[in-house]
C-alpha cells in the first residue's frame, strides 16, 4: 500500500505540470422558442493525471470522488433536471477513460435555462454570483445572453492557493449558439460567425473569464 | 503571546559577550520534553551586524521602537545573553501542563525599557524576581540572570471531579442552575497539586488579579447578549485563569529562586546533549507521555506504545551539510526484535544499475522477511499486552498458516527503488473540431507528455509464485511477453507502461523498455559514485533525492508552467539524504542530511535564502 501511495506521489509531480481542460456549451435554438442544450467538460487532455489522482483517496486536501460517486452524483443531477418545468429528454454520458462528461436536455423555452442553471448552482452550493441569463424574443426573434462580471468571482478565486489556481490556466471556454434562422446581427465582437450564417462560437480562455478582461453576453438578431 | 514570539526570535538572534551560564539546571527533573538552541553557533552561521541589517532584523527592530517607544539598533539592545543556550521545556502535572521557556539575560535592565509604560506598570516584585503575568495563561518573569516565559493550560480533566472542583470553588454549570447566588470564593485558597510538582506554598499568596481582557480591536462584531448562563460559564473560566495564573507564579517562583532536582539527572537527556549542535530535542517516554494524557477509565489501553522509549534529535549546521540525527529508545524485547528484522543487507547486485550523476531519487529498505514475519506476533502481544490470551492464539495461528521461511524465499525483504529520469511520451487525447458550419466533430490528438522513469528491484530466491502470476496475466491477455520481459501496458487503471525481468534472483520492474531491455542483454552501464555505495549498503533504509538532476530533466516547455519560485527551489536546492542504520544498543536511529550548495556561504544562510525564495510574493 505505501510502495502504490510512494508511486502516486512521484507520478503526481511531473504530471501535475500538464493540467487542460475545455468547457463547451451549446445551445440550439428552434423558430418557436424551443431547443437543446449541451454542456461537456473534456479533461481528456489531463487525463493521465486525472487517473494518477484517482488512484489517491485525496489530492491538495481535498477528496477524490470514485467513479461510482461521480456516476451517481451524475445520475442525481439528470433525475432532478428531469422533474424541472419545461425541461426534458435529460441524458448524460461519462468517459472514464478519456474523462470527459457531458449532460444534455431540451427544453420549451431557453428562459427555463435560467431557472435550471440556478438551481443546479443551488445544489451544489455555488455562489451564483455571475451567471448568464438567457432570453428568446419570439415576435422580434432575438436571442440573448447576458452576463455581468462581479469582482466576487476573482476575489473568492484569489483565495485559492496558487497550486489550485493553476489548474484554470490553461482551461477554456467555447459557446457555440446554432439557429434555424440566419443571423442577421450579433452585438459581441469576440464572437465568429460560421459561413452559412447560422451559427456563432466564441472561444476564451477561463482565466480572462474570471478576471473580468472577456465577456459573454451577446444579442443575436436572426431574420424574420 | 505575540510579545513572546518576537522575545523568542530576538533571543536567538542576540549576541553580547557575557558569563556562560547553562539554564538546563533550572529544567525540573520531570520535563516530559526539552528543546535547546545554542546561540552562540546561531550567529556564528549568521553574524548579529548582518542580521541587524537583515529584512527580518530590520522588521523587528522597527517593531520593537514602535512599541517601546525606542530607538533599537541592534538586537544586542535587549539585553539578552546568548553566548549561552535557550530552553524549551513540557512539563504536565495532573492538574497543569506547563510550556517554558529560558532565555539567560545580561541586563535586566534593558529589558525592561521593552516594555511600555503601561505594561511596566504592571510589574510585580518580589525579592530580585518581577513578573508580570499577560494574560490568565501566560507568565513573563525574570531576575538579572534569566527570562523565564511559561504558558499554563488547565487539564480540563482535573477539575471534572465534583470534589476537587468544589475545593477549588469551580462549579459544574448546567442550563437547570440558578446563577443569581454564586458562592464566593477567594481565588488566593488555590492550592497547587503537590503529587507531582514540588510547590512552595508561601508564594501562592500573592494576590493575583483576574485576567484582564486583550487589547480592544476596532472592527469586533456587535456584542451578543449574553445569558445568565455564558456569564456563569465566563466567571468559571476566569475563576479557573486565576487558579492557574496562581499556580504559576508559584511554580516560576520556584524555579527561578530555589535549586531543585534537575533534568540533569536524566541520563536518557544527557544523551541528546552535543555540545557541537546547534539545537537538540529530547522527549520522554511515549508510553509515559500517552498514558499521562489517559482518563483512568481507558487505563486497560496504557500498553499500546510500550517499549518504545525516550526520543532525541540533534540539529547541526556548518559550512557543507545541515544534519539532523534522531534516536529512539527501545526496551530489551523491542530491540531484540528490531535487532532480528534489520540483520539484513541490501543486495551488492542492485549497486550496478544506479547512475547516480543523472539519478533523481532513491528508496532503499532491508528488512529480514522471516524474521519479521516471526517477531510480528510478538512486537502485538506487547502492543496489546492486556489482550494476552488473543493476541498468543492469534499469532501461532498466524503462524500456522505463514510459512515464514518460504515467504521470505519469495521476497527477501529487500528492494530499491530508483526514479531514473523523466521522458517526454506521446499521448493521446481527444478534442473537437468544428467545421465551418460550427458543427462539432470529435478528434484525436497527440501531446508530448512528461512522465517519470522509475525501476524498482528487489530480491527473490524463488520466483516461480511471480512468474506464475504473470504468466497467468498473459493468458488473460493482460501482460505481453517478448524476449523474457513482462509489459503491461498503460491504461485507465494504471498510467504507466511496467516492464517486468526476472534475472540473477532479482525482480526488476521498471517504466523504460530501454533499461529493462539493456538489463536482460547485460548492457546497462552503472555508474554509482563512493557517497551513494558507502549510504545503500551501510542502511537498512534510505532515501535520496536530487532536486537539482528534477530540475535539469525538466522539459523548458513544462517549466514555462511551472510557478518560477518552485523551479527556482529546485535549481538552487542541494542533494537530501535520508538514512536509518537499524539498532544500536537500544536506540533505533535515523539521520536526514541535506547539502549546501557550493555558492551558499553556509547551512542557515542556505535555509534563510531558500525560505526568501518560498515565501516571496509571485
Amino acid at each position: 500500500m505505501f510502495r502504490n501511495k510512494l508511486f502516486v506521489v512521484l507520478l503526481i509531480i511531473p504530471v501535475f505540470l500538464s493540467s487542460c481542460f475545455e468547457v463547451i456549451e451549446e445551445i440550439t435554438m428552434g423558430k418557436d422558442g424551443t431547443g437543446t442544450m449541451t454542456l461537456t467538460v473534456n479533461f481528456s487532455q489531463s487525463r493521465t493525471r486525472i487517473a494518477a489522482i484517482m488512484l489517491a483517496d485525496s489530492i491538495h486536501g481535498y477528496k477524490v470522488p470514485s467513479k461510482q460517486e461521480i456516476q451517481q452524483e451524475m445520475d442525481k443531477t439528470v433525475a432532478q433536471l428531469n422533474k424541472m418545468p419545461g425541461i426534458s429528454n435529460v441524458g448524460s454520458t461519462a468517459d472514464f477513460t478519456n474523462f470527459v462528461a457531458s449532460i444534455h436536455f431540451s427544453f420549451k423555452d431557453v428562459a427555463d435555462v435560467n431557472h435550471l442553471i440556478r438551481a443546479l448552482l443551488e445544489q451544489y452550493k455555488v455562489k451564483d454570483t455571475n451567471i448568464p441569463t438567457y432570453n428568446y424574443n419570439k415576435d422580434e426573434t432575438r436571442f440573448t445572453r447576458e452576463y455581468t462580471y462581479s469582482n466576487d468571482v476573482r476575489t473568492q478565486f484569489n483565495q485559492l492557493t496558487n497550486r489550485d489556481k493553476e489548474i484554470f490556466s490553461n482551461a477554456a471556454y467555447i459557446s457555440i449558439l446554432r439557429f434555424e434562422s440566419t443571423i442577421t446581427s450579433y452585438s459581441n465582437k469576440l464572437a465568429r460567425i460560421s459561413k452559412n450564417q447560422q451559427a456563432i462560437i466564441q472561444r476564451l480562455a477561463i482565466p480572462d473569464l474570471i478576471n473580468g478582461r472577456t465577456n459573454i453576453s451577446n444579442q443575436v438578431q436572426l431574420s424574420k | 503571546m505575540r510579545q513572546v514570539l518576537q522575545l523568542l526570535i530576538l533571543s536567538l538572534f542576540t549576541g553580547s559577550i557575557g558569563t556562560a551560564q547553562d539554564l538546563a539546571n533550572k529544567i525540573p527533573e520531570k520535563a516530559l520534553a526539552v528543546a535547546s538552541i545554542k546561540s552562540d553557533q546561531l550567529f556564528q552561521l549568521f553574524p548579529i551586524a548582518e542580521f541587524n541589517n537583515s529584512a527580518l532584523g530590520q522588521r523587528l527592530l522597527g517593531d520593537f521602537s514602535k512599541r517601546t517607544g525606542g530607538n533599537y539598533k541592534s538586537i544586542e539592545d535587549a539585553g539578552i545573553n546568548l553566548s549561552s543556550t535557550i530552553y524549551y521545556y513540557y512539563q504536565k502535572t495532573d492538574s497543569i501542563s506547563y510550556n517554558c521557556l529560558l532565555i539567560p539575560l545580561s541586563d535586566a535592565r534593558k529589558l525592561e525599557t521593552l516594555f511600555n509604560d503601561t505594561t511596566r506598570a504592571k510589574i510585580k516584585q518580589q525579592g530580585g524576581t518581577k513578573f508580570l503575568t499577560t494574560s490568565g495563561k501566560n507568565l513573563i518573569m525574570w531576575n538579572n540572570e534569566m527570562l523565564y516565559v511559561v504558558h499554563g493550560s488547565v487539564s480540563s480533566y482535573f477539575f471534572n471531579d465534583s470534589l476537587t472542583a468544589a475545593r477549588y470553588g469551580i462549579r459544574h454549570l448546567s442550563y437547570n442552575d440558578d446563577y443569581y447566588d454564586e458562592p464566593v470564593i477567594d481565588s488566593t485558597t488555590a492550592t497547587e497539586d503537590a503529587t507531582e510538582v514540588n510547590v512552595d506554598t508561601s508564594a501562592a499568596n500573592i494576590a493575583i488579579e483576574a485576567p484582564e481582557p486583550e487589547e480592544t480591536v476596532s472592527d469586533i462584531p456587535p456584542p451578543v447578549e449574553e445569558t445568565a448562563y455564558t456569564r456563569a460559564q465566563k466567571e468559571q473560566e476566569a475563576r479557573q485563569d486565576s487558579i492557574a495564573a496562581t499556580w504559576m507564579v508559584a511554580y516560576a517562583l520556584d524555579i527561578l529562586d530555589k535549586s531543585n532536582p534537575s533534568i540533569l539527572n536524566n541520563p536518557a537527556y544527557l544523551r541528546s546533549v552535543d555540545k557541537e549542535a546547534l539545537g537538540s530535542f529530547w522527549m520522554e517516554d511515549f508510553q509515559r507521555i500517552y498514558s499521562s494524557y489517559l482518563p483512568y477509565n481507558y487505563l486497560k489501553y496504557t500498553n499500546m506504545l510500550k517499549g518504545y522509549g525516550s526520543i532525541n534529535a540533534r540539529l547541526y549546521m556548518d559550512k557543507e551539510h545541515m544534519r539532523i540525527t534522531g534516536e529512539m529508545a527501545l526496551d530489551e524485547d523491542k530491540a531484540d526484535a528490531y535487532r532480528k528484522i534489520y540483520n539484513k543487507k541490501l543486495n551488492k547486485k542492485f549497486l550496478k544499475y544506479i547512475k547516480s550523476d543523472s539519478l533523481i531519487g532513491f528508496m532503499s529498505y532491508a528488512f529480514d522477511t522471516e524474521s519479521y514475519l516471526k517477531e510480528l506476533p510478538k512486537i502485538f502481544s506487547q502492543t496489546y499486552g492486556s489482550f494476552s490470551e488473543e493476541i498468543d492464539l492469534s499469532g501461532d495461528l498466524l503462524s500456522l498458516m505463514l510459512d515464514e521461511k518460504a515467504i521470505a524465499r519469495v521476497v527477501k525483504g529487500d528492494a530499491l527503488i530508483l526514479m531514473t529520469n523523466l521522458t517526454a511520451r506521446e499521448s493521446t487525447y481527444t478534442t473537437y473540431v468544428y467545421d465551418e458550419n460550427y458543427e462539432r466533430k470529435d478528434t484525436v490528438q497527440t501531446k508530448m507528455e512528461t512522465l517519470p522513469d522509475i525501476l524498482c528491484m528487489f530480491s527473490s530466491d524463488d520466483t516461480h509464485l511471480i512468474e506464475k502470476l504473470l504468466k497467468y496475466g498473459i493468458s488473460k491477455h493482460k501482460v505481453h511477453f517478448e524476449n523474457n520481459v513482462y509489459s503491461l501496458y498503460h491504461s485507465t487503471k494504471n498510467p504507466f507502461n511496467l516492464h517486468v525481468l526476472i534475472k540473477d534472483g532479482i525482480v526488476f520492474m521498471g517504466t523504460s523498455l530501454t533499461d529493462i531491455e539493456q538489463i536482460n542483454a547485460g548492457t546497462y552501464k552503472g555508474n554509482l559514485n563512493k557517497q551513494q555505495k558507502d549510504l545503500l549498503l551501510k542502511n537498512n533504509m534510505t532515501m535520496f533525492f536530487s532536486p537539482k538532476n528534477l530540475h535539469n530533466k525538466m522539459p523548458v516547455t513544462e517549466i514555462g508552467n511551472m510557478s518560477e519560485t518552485a523551479g527556482k527551489l529546485l535549481g538552487n536546492s542541494g542533494n537530501v539524504y535520508l538514512k536509518s542504520s537499524g539498532i544500536k544498543g537500544n536506540y533505533i536511529s535515523a539521520e536526514l542530511i541535506a547539502d549546501v550548495p557550493n555558492n551558499q556561504e553556509n547551512a542557515l544562510k542556505y535555509f534563510f535564502s531558500l525560505f526568501n525564495d518560498a515565501t516571496k510574493p509571485q
